[in-house]
């Protein structure tokens, strides 16, 4: 059997499991505040903005640690970026035409 | 000239399965290029019908329905079942990894799938045709694909599925570019062919899932009846043709980057020049590709989207039309001063140059918001879209063919043929489609089945409008003219096959591409051993031994690059 | 001449190109994800443009505790799914066996719980009467997705059906206990009668397109992850390291799916 030759070194196994189960508890911990922004008496605009930003958190922990982004190679990195350039203009997207029509002029 | 004694790809392995279970990318092209083929005459029986219909304002052989059916049909097989898939899925197969020096794509079995995928989106969509019909134009707008009883569904979900057999592809040819390029061929020294196919994939990956999802989005409004496009039930009619566009227009430039990229191959082998301005031809092969993400507007500019809006995406769409501009004047900055050969090949790059040209200068008045006005989903639009992949990307498909032709199977195509099939062709796209720009500009409606008749009350604008109905019939004669002349190439294309002149060495053109480095055709591996590649892809200068091209993997005994003579004043003789 | 070409391989597949630093698969993937992200990057678009562009948004509709459950469920199931791989790297297929296995029963878990959310729906109905009463709540014997028209076809259609309403959410009544009383509705007097399914209104159209489409995509996960548990696990024995890079690369993608899910949560449960 060869040896791998990732650039990574494969963690020693109690800081490997360490470093999961802090994860686990951040990501847990994540969701339920989440869920406890959403229960609370805020104003839409705040509240939506909040537990948006939360889950965003939440997805960075997931996409950076659990996905290896934050050692991953400029290659990927930057087709990432490229491809959320997209994702953020395909969601504004709707937005733009929705203030676009002329019926919001004559309500 | 005897029968090669070599074995190649075809000979390598026999029998129908080894043809339809195969990974060589090779056979996957072939077979890609027989259904896709059967696509492409399939969607010409459906121009043709649709051009016969229109001799007469009346009834000529169909209803009104059925016309609707034709035309749609028409446009959506010839979108999605040729021409986004044609270049890459055939010439991008077959020549990706030849091009590359390595014996196939990164993902062979990705491949195969893709190939299966089309088949079946093929299959979806066809059985639309026998099974109640589509009647609502290739661009399925609600509210009418939403309430219409025509098959909507069926042949929105073999788009889907073709869909993902172009993304797919994309894929592949992405981490294929990435990462077999062999040892010497920076991504400067790559062909221009390859650098147009990564734009393309790019365009796949990232734009093909929204088609996906709006076609979803409506298959999902036709079976349950929620209101995703219906405002009377909190949706939006306008929220499909954002989606619609934001895909389909990017997939404008899948049909045509590939064709540049054909066009930027040829051009300087049959100059005999190296490429003027390659490093500007690759950028603006991206620049295309993520321009043109940002114009989907230009479609919609009646739709009933705001003035700042339209003026927004009319001022973008401007953009967009620089880097094809740039890559028309460096072909023709390379040809120039080049010795220029005729062949049918560089016939076919010549002409896309003009008249992809014309259809690109035909763009501008439509991309401009206040004239769009009068000629929105008028005959001018179908005038410049057919001027682009008629004789745009489709004569690159020719063109291509005629080139590769040696490649792929060892013999030659009949030159005299391939110059009557192109001086026909060429004279009846352009009686086809010339005339279509008169009849727009005095505003005969697109789609409508009594060929504009319907406008023969209205004041004259321009040319009268008596002309511009009678040109149906001009046109109507010449699109029939041109599919006969189809008919020399399909006979030459068969006979070229088994009867064909063999080729005389593995390089009948004298390129310099590393395709033409390996035995024609290719054996089963493509290469022997990995090539190293020297040099830029089209050094076509003088070597010390006499020729007059350097290929990219050979050393060569004379430098890269030759310095120029110097001018020595003319002496008289003593 | 050698009339067969035979020392070439693909290369890559295992070992990561210098420059690039990767092998295939690892930049093939993260492409098909970066598709993906324009794939689930409309329907979150088009809800945007459904919510803003909507008079009034139905909010709460769905289980709180059922979602907050599977968001846990899926966070255990991207934990295993990096053990098994870690386990992989570190020459221990045993483990691997067990986070891998651990993974699909999450996932599966997730399928199920997700199915009776939508059984719920399914049986919870909407009617309206002549008379302008609009309800919520459900029928006898919970019969799954009824309508008036498929009443009205029956060979013998009722003459009456017998309706439990939701307890309302406010005044005086609200909070009784989770029997209410009967109603019997005359066949004759309803003019809607509809279950909770995506045509019920914009909201649930998305909500099943959305969460169906991200119930796809797990299942898929399932059978791939499944496959590389079971037969597929047979390469470690022949490959490893390819092996490995597979596992990494299936671990990606169901990453990926929670990836998603942490914004369906929110975006629908929540908010």
């Amino acid at each position: 059997m060869t040896t791998p030759v990732e650039p990574r070194a494969a963690p020693a196994s109690e800081s490997s499991a360490r470093r999961h189960k802090l994860i686990l508890a951040a990501l847990v911990a994540c969701t339920l505040v989440m869920v406890a922004l959403a229960l609370l008496p805020l104003g839409t605009g705040l509240k939506v903005g909040l537990v948006l930003t939360v889950a965003t958190l939440e997805a960075c922990l997931v996409a950076g640690v659990l996905m290896h982004l934050v050692e991953e190679r400029k290659l990927i990195v930057s087709i990432l970026v490229l491809t959320g350039i997209f994702f953020v203009g395909l969601l504004l997207l709707p937005i733009l035409s929705e203030v676009d029509h002329a019926r919001h002029f004559f309500k | 000239m005897s029968a090669p004694a070599t074995d190649n790809y075809i000979t390598h392995a026999r029998g129908l399965r080894s043809w339809l279970f195969t990974l060589d990318h090779k056979r996957i092209a072939l077979l890609y290029m027989m259904s896709i083929g059967a696509a492409f005459l399939l969607g010409g029986v459906m121009a043709l019908l649709v051009r016969t219909e229109l001799l007469t304002p009346g009834k000529t052989i169909m209803t009104a329905n059925q016309y609707n059916n034709v035309f749609t049909l028409h446009g959506a097989i010839m979108i999605f079942l040729f021409i986004i898939p044609s270049i890459p899925a055939i010439f991008g197969n077959f020549l990706v990894p030849v091009m590359l020096g390595v014996k196939d794509l990164a993902f062979p079995r990705m491949n195969l799938a893709s190939y299966y995928l089309y088949i079946i989106g093929a299959l979806f969509a066809v059985t639309a045709i026998g099974h109640g019909g589509v009647d609502t134009g290739w661009t399925f707008y609600t509210p009418y694909s939403t309430t219409t009883s025509a098959n909507v569904i069926a042949m929105t979900m073999g788009a889907f599925i073709l869909g993902m057999s172009s993304i797919f592809t994309g894929i592949n040819f992405i981490v294929t570019i990435h990462k077999f390029r062999p040892p010497g061929m920076t991504w400067f020294k790559m062909p221009l062919f390859l650098w147009a196919l990564y734009a393309t994939s790019i365009i796949q990956v990232v734009a093909t899932p929204v088609l996906g999802i709006t076609l979803l989005l409506l298959i999902a409004e036709r079976i349950t009846g929620v209101g995703f496009f219906d405002p009377n039930l909190g949706g939006d009619p306008l929220l499909f043709q954002h989606f619609f566009w934001f895909y389909s227009h990017p997939a404008v430039y899948i049909m045509i980057l590939p064709g540049m990229g054909i066009v930027s191959e040829i051009i300087p082998v049959f100059s005999r020049k190296p490429i003027f301005g390659y490093k500007a031809i690759a950028y603006s092969s991206v620049g295309i590709a993520l321009l043109g993400f940002l114009v989907w507007g230009h479609h919609m500019f009646v739709s009933g989207q705001s003035t700042l809006a339209n003026m927004i995406f009319s001022f973008l769409t401007y953009f967009v039309a620089i880097p094809s501009a740039v890559k028309v004047f460096n072909w023709l900055a390379t040809m120039y001063k080049g010795a220029i050969s005729l062949d049918t090949p560089m016939l076919y790059a010549l002409s896309f140059i003009l008249l992809f040209g014309i259809g690109g200068l035909t763009g501008l008045p439509l991309g401009f918001s206040a004239t769009d006005i009068q000629l929105h989903d008028t005959y001018y639009v179908i005038g410049h879209f057919h001027y682009v992949v008629a004789p745009g990307t489709i004569f690159a498909l020719f063109a291509g063919i005629y080139y590769w032709f040696p490649k792929v199977t060892g013999r030659l195509m009949n030159e005299f043929w391939g110059k009557v099939h192109f001086a026909l062709s060429l004279v009846f796209m352009n009686l086809v489609f010339m005339p279509m720009f008169i009849q727009g500009l005095e505003g005969m409606h697109r789609r409508m089945y009594d060929g504009g008749a319907t406008y023969a009350a209205g004041p004259d604008v321009a040319y009268g409008l008596s002309l511009a109905l009678k040109l149906n019939v001009g046109i109507s004669h010449a699109a029939w003219l041109l599919g006969l002349a189809q008919v020399p190439f399909i006979v030459n294309f068969f006979w070229s096959l088994y009867r064909g002149k063999r080729v005389e060495s593995d390089n009948p053109w004298q390129a310099t591409t590393l395709e033409w480095a390996t035995p024609t055709p290719p054996p089963h591996g493509n290469f022997l051993e990995e090539p190293v590649v020297c040099r830029g892809p089209y050094e076509y200068v003088p070597d010390a031994s006499g020729r007059d091209f350097q290929p990219q993997n050979e050393p060569g005994t004379a430098p890269a690059r030759q310095p120029a003579p110097a001018l020595t004043p003319q002496t008289q003789p003593a | 001449m050698s009339t067969h070409a035979h020392a070439m391989t693909i290369p890559y597949t295992v070992e990561p190109r210098p420059d690039t630093g990767l092998y295939n698969a690892r930049l093939g993937l993260w492409l098909f994800l970066a598709s993906e992200v324009m794939l689930f990057g409309a329907l979150f678009s088009s809800y945007i443009l459904l919510r803003v562009g909507a008079d009034t948004w139905p909010q709460r509709q769905l289980s709180i505790p059922l979602g907050t459950l599977n968001t846990l469920v899926l966070i255990l199931s991207s934990i295993s799914v990096v053990m098994a791989w870690l386990s992989l790297k570190r020459n221990d297929f045993g483990r691997f066996k067990l986070w891998q296995g651990a993974t699909v029963l999450l996932a599966l878990l997730f399928i199920t719980v997700k199915s009776f959310e939508y059984h719920d729906k399914f049986t919870h109905y909407y009617v309206q009467t002549r008379d302008g009463r609009e309800m919520t709540g459900h029928l006898e014997g919970k019969p799954f997705n009824l309508s008036l028209a498929r009443l009205q076809a029956r060979p013998k259609p009722p003459a009456e059906i017998t309706f439990y309403p939701d307890a309302p959410a406010h005044g005086p009544t609200a909070g009784r206990a989770a029997h209410p009383e009967a109603l019997k509705l005359p066949l004759a007097d309803l003019v809607k009668l509809e279950a909770f399914g995506p045509w019920r209104n914009t909201f649930y159209g998305i909500y099943f397109v959305l969460t169906g489409l991200h119930a796809l995509h797990v299942l898929g996960g399932i059978l791939v992850l499944g496959y590389f548990w079971g037969p597929g696990s047979r390469m470690w024995f022949t490959e490893p390291e390819r092996f490995t890079n597979r596992i990494e690369v299936a671990g990606l993608y169901w990453h990926f799916v929670e990836l998603v899910w942490i914004f369906l949560f929110p975006t629908l449960y929540l908010l």
